[in-house]
């Protein structure tokens, strides 16, 4: 089935992670960048570094990713990228899901949640350490809901990995998932700063945009400002938040947003009042109603 | 396009910019409401989606009888294709069309259908226990039409392999069997199954779970079956039911996964209760069984 191409998350990696470490063992951290925005993508970082290469990576700065200042992460994601001797223990892979694509996939008929965007984007880089050679011995993710089942499921999906352990600011505990933020970070940072406006005529503020979190006015006006009547938000924006549906109700034209739960025919379609000579309507498998799908009985 | 003009500097506060706007708007939902803007109608079309093939095909619209509800229904017949007309609508798609816009999205859809299926419930009817020619079963004066099938190449094949048939006196005559009618549609089930896994979009909690897919399989395809021959093929497929145990496990599960993304607040569970719902309500949700409803139990807008 051919995917419409915003919905696809894009890729990208350091250029040692092709077969890094070349088959000695390794240790992968995961964690995301920007999950509670309203603008701009949520990336996803991966790192690797050998088992033995720890202390080299503790001496690179990775501490708790969220003490360090911008510039410091910078820098280390600077090292991490292109000096040849971080590079000996260090790699990284990173996915950006668009905030079209993290709408539209809260959104769509088949709902996917952004919990659910998450696992699979973490899925999808350990199967690419994997798929690349890495020989990967343990795996430290930042858990996204709740930990066990999290847990469980990548147990599951990778049964070889002898150990798999997701905590809670897993960031701050590994330095592993630390060099992952880190790399996560500084992408989604760059990708925000360097934005370009697919549309025309989009003219910010010459405060900014802000933090891009729902709470910063300078956003939230960005928002308001930007917001089409009839088109809705630049792509920048996901429109599946809270935030974003407010500003529509107040400055878009009127529109029914699809209640999740709520069903596609009023029972009382079922019932026709006795004796009035109509048959009722045709009801169809969930299958087709879910789509809106109906025989027609007249041209 | 309409046009918000700024009567404001931009140095004026956040607020009676928000203010300004949401004059803006109003003003644009009156202008629609007052119906002053209106589309080109020489721009207005219907949206039809169908098989090259039947573009060509020498054919007609015509009602017929719904194999599974009886009631007057759309169909296209041609001597080679039999469709299903169908409407995609809901309610809410525009289209975008030169420098206008068609207000009706909807499309029409031919879905080919075999044309087996509608002649099924004439075969129960007029050959159970005796042996007739098509133009003989097929007879039905309230749809007139479904006589054209007797010619249907499709459906002559098919009852060829799967009904009792004898010929006599250079007239082909066919007798209705049950047990090669089932061995048809378990065929039809098993590609129906197929093509669902790969083109049918399915929620993971269907296509995940061979039990439910069966179940969801099996309930598309008895749309089209009379309601006593749709129970046989049930029994027939062993399709089951699910317990109500594992529909409420099933929803826990769901509500586990779930949880809030943007503002993480733990909300305090509802207490489950138990509610006596009725038939109607009982059939709803049978056959919203799997679907997005389901997965309603977050909100992306907690």
């Amino acid at each position: 089935m051919v995917k419409a191409k915003f919905i696809l998350s894009e890729s990208s990696e350091s250029e040692n992670f092709k077969n890094f470490a070349n088959g000695e063992p390794c240790t992968l951290g995961i964690d995301e960048a920007g999950r509670g925005p309203v603008l701009g993508p949520m990336v996803y970082g991966c790192a690797v570094s050998q088992l033995n290469q720890q202390e080299a990576l503790k001496e690179l700065g990775v501490d708790d990713s969220k003490m360090l200042t911008e510039e410091k992460r910078g820098k280390i994601f600077s090292l991490m990228k292109s000096d040849e001797e971080t590079r000996k223990f260090v790699a990284y892979a990173l996915k950006a899901l668009s905030p079209r694509m993290i709408s539209a996939s809260m959104l769509r008929r088949t709902k996917c949640s952004l919990n659910e965007l998450s696992h699979l984007a973490a899925i999808e880089l350990i199967q690419h350490a994997l798929d690349n050679g890495i020989n990967v011995k343990e795996i430290y993710v930042d858990t996204v809901g709740p930990k066990a089942t999290y847990q469980a499921r990548l147990r599951e999906k990778f049964p070889q990995i002898e150990t798999i352990i997701v905590e809670e600011k897993a960031d701050s505990k590994f330095p592993i998932v630390s060099a992952a933020s880190i790399a996560a970070k500084v992408t989604r940072d760059t990708l925000l700063c360097e934005w370009k406006f697919v549309e025309t005529k989009i003219q910010v503020h010459k405060d900014g945009f802000g933090s891009g979190y729902p709470g910063d006015p300078l956003t939230k006006r960005f928002i308001a400002e930007t917001v089409d009547p009839i088109f809705g938000f630049p792509s920048l924006v996901r429109f599946s938040w809270k935030t974003a549906e407010e500003i529509m109700k107040k400055k878009a034209v009127k529109c029914t947003w699809d209640e999740p739960g709520s069903s596609t025919v009023s029972v009382s379609s079922f019932f026709v009042k006795s004796g009035s000579g109509e048959a009722p309507p045709i009801r169809r498998h969930a299958f087709f109603n879910d789509r809106h799908i109906t025989n027609c009985t007249s041209f | 396009m309409v046009n918000f003009r700024r009567t404001r500097s931009q140095t004026k506060s956040i607020d009676h910019e928000e203010d300004d706007l949401e004059n803006g708007r109003e003003n644009l939902n009156e202008i629609i409401e007052s119906q002053e803007i209106k589309s080109d109608e020489s721009y207005a079309r219907k949206f039809f989606v169908l098989k090259e093939s039947i573009l060509n095909a020498q054919g007609s619209i015509v009602p017929l009888k719904h194999p599974k509800f009886g009631t007057k229904t759309l169909y296209f017949v041609s001597k080679a294709e039999v469709c299903e007309v169908l409407k995609v609508d809901d309610g809410k798609t525009s289209m975008f069309y030169g420098e206008s816009v068609i207000s009706d999205g909807s499309i029409t859809m031919l879905s080919p259908i075999h044309p087996l299926f509608l002649a099924i419930p004439y075969l129960i009817k007029v050959v159970k226990s005796r042996f007739a020619p098509l133009d003989q079963i097929l007879v039905d004066e309230d749809f007139p039409a479904i006589g054209r099938l007797a010619e249907n190449e499709s459906l002559i094949k098919a009852l060829a392999k799967f009904s009792d048939s004898k010929e006599l006196c250079d007239t082909l005559m066919y007798r209705y069997n049950e047990e090669l009618i089932l061995k048809w549609l378990e065929g039809k089930f098993e590609v129906l199954k197929k093509s669902l896994l790969e083109h049918g979009t399915l929620h993971i909690s269907i296509a995940d779970n061979e039990i439910v897919l069966r179940r969801y399989t099996f309930g598309i395809l008895a749309d089209f079956l009379p309601e006593e021959l749709g129970l046989m093929l049930k029994t027939h497929l062993d399709i089951q039911e699910p317990e109500t145990d594992s529909y409420s496990s099933w929803k826990r599960k769901i509500d586990e996964v779930e949880e809030d993304e943007e503002n993480y607040t733990p909300s305090p569970q509802p207490a489950k209760k138990i509610v006596k719902i009725s038939t109607a309500a009982k059939k709803l949700k049978e056959a919203s069984k799997g679907t997005k409803s389901l997965m309603g139990f977050f909100s992306p807008k907690s």
